[in-house]
């Protein structure tokens, strides 16, 4: 078997809920974002085939909350991989950053922070990286709006 | 001979040659036509129909715009292709304003001229690069085609046969 197994990822971080594949690989879903370091640790460590790349690193809106969405998968054999999901609190949008072990979380984080005003706790260098520097607020905020943009008619 | 023939009705040949007669307007903008030096602007997906329109199977050097310049200093058309956001319109406007004149501006696809698929709902879109800088030639499509490109070219050449001297055009301030 090529794919990491349920028991395997509930095995090694029996906190999170695990549930079947999504378009990604099983889904793996946290209490807290705070967990993310140890549970990104517990699946680098996986046995046969260690979780030790990211692929993705991006965040939504879904309204109560943020959520963070890792998507993990192996280097040894890619047909291992999983999605990772941690909420956000929308009070105090902030996470630990996954820098230290995931060299190219930087940029990633830093579009996140660009985007949803995300901020990383660890990050070396926590600036917007898409948008002029001198934007105001996060667009992929559902309740973003300014002066330029249009809503479409009806919509 | 090519010169004459070209200019027909606007030239006269001196009997055993050796003079050429014409108004100097018509041969400023008929030397400007034929030889226009494009700044590379491609932006998003509509480059890509550019970039086709200057390869070997639609070669946009047939027209005279034979040299893709990367330095606004030697170009004096752009071909504004693709969508402009906002923290690219303060680059914009400074790379036409140091081309030399008179300059051109095409705006190549849905994007330029109006935003397109990105009119509603963008933060980050520029509606139209006539916001920002004075546009001669508009050219819908998404992408437009490079027939469509080569159109627009032949369209520009011949509102540049109609320039009059000593043909300056004004620099439009940054939209509010
Ligand atoms: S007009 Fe269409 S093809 Fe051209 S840049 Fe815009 S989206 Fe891309």
């Amino acid at each position: 078997m090529s794919a990491v197994t349920l028991e395997q990822l509930r095995a090694a971080f029996p906190q999170a809920s695990v549930g079947a594949a999504g378009g990604f690989g099983p889904v793996v879903t946290l209490g807290a974002a705070t967990e993310l370091p140890a549970a990104l640790a517990a699946f680098k460590a996986l046995k046969p085939l260690p979780l030790d790349v990211c692929e993705d690193y991006t965040a939504l809106d879904a309204g109560e909350v943020f959520i963070l969405v890792l998507h993990l998968v192996s280097g040894t054999d890619v047909r291992a991989r999983v999605t990772l999901k941690a909420p956000v609190p929308k009070a105090a949008p902030a996470a630990p950053s996954l820098v230290a072990q995931f060299g190219i979380a930087d940029w990633y984080e830093r579009e996140i922070f660009d985007m949803f005003g995300i901020r990383f706790h660890g990050h070396p260098d926590l600036r917007r990286i898409l948008l002029p520097e001198d934007w105001t607020g996060y667009p992929l905020r559902k309740d973003y709006t300014d002066d330029k943009l249009l809503k479409r008619p009806g919509a | 001979m090519a010169v004459v023939e070209a200019m027909a009705g606007l030239t006269e040949k001196f009997p055993g040659g050796g003079l050429l007669l014409t108004t100097a307007e018509f041969f400023l903008n008929w030397g400007r036509k034929n030889s226009l030096w494009p700044l590379t602007f491609g932006l998003s997906c509509c480059a890509f129909e550019m970039f086709s329109t200057g390869a070997p199977r639609y070669d946009w050097a047939r027209l005279g715009n034979e040299v893709l310049r990367a330095t606004p200093r030697q170009a004096d058309m752009m071909v504004v292709a693709g969508t402009v956001c906002w923290k690219m319109a303060p680059r914009i406007q400074r790379l036409y304003e140091q081309m030399a004149e008179p300059r051109y501006v095409i705006a190549m696809g849905a994007c330029a001229t109006s935003g397109g698929p990105f009119y509603y709902d963008s933060y980050g879109t520029v509606r139209g690069v006539d916001q920002l800088i004075p546009v001669d030639i508009y050219l819908p499509g998404c992408p437009p085609k490079p027939e469509g490109l080569l159109n627009a070219i032949l369209e520009l050449e011949k509102k540049i046969a109609e320039d009059r001297l000593p043909g300056r055009r004004p620099v439009k301030g940054p939209a509010a």
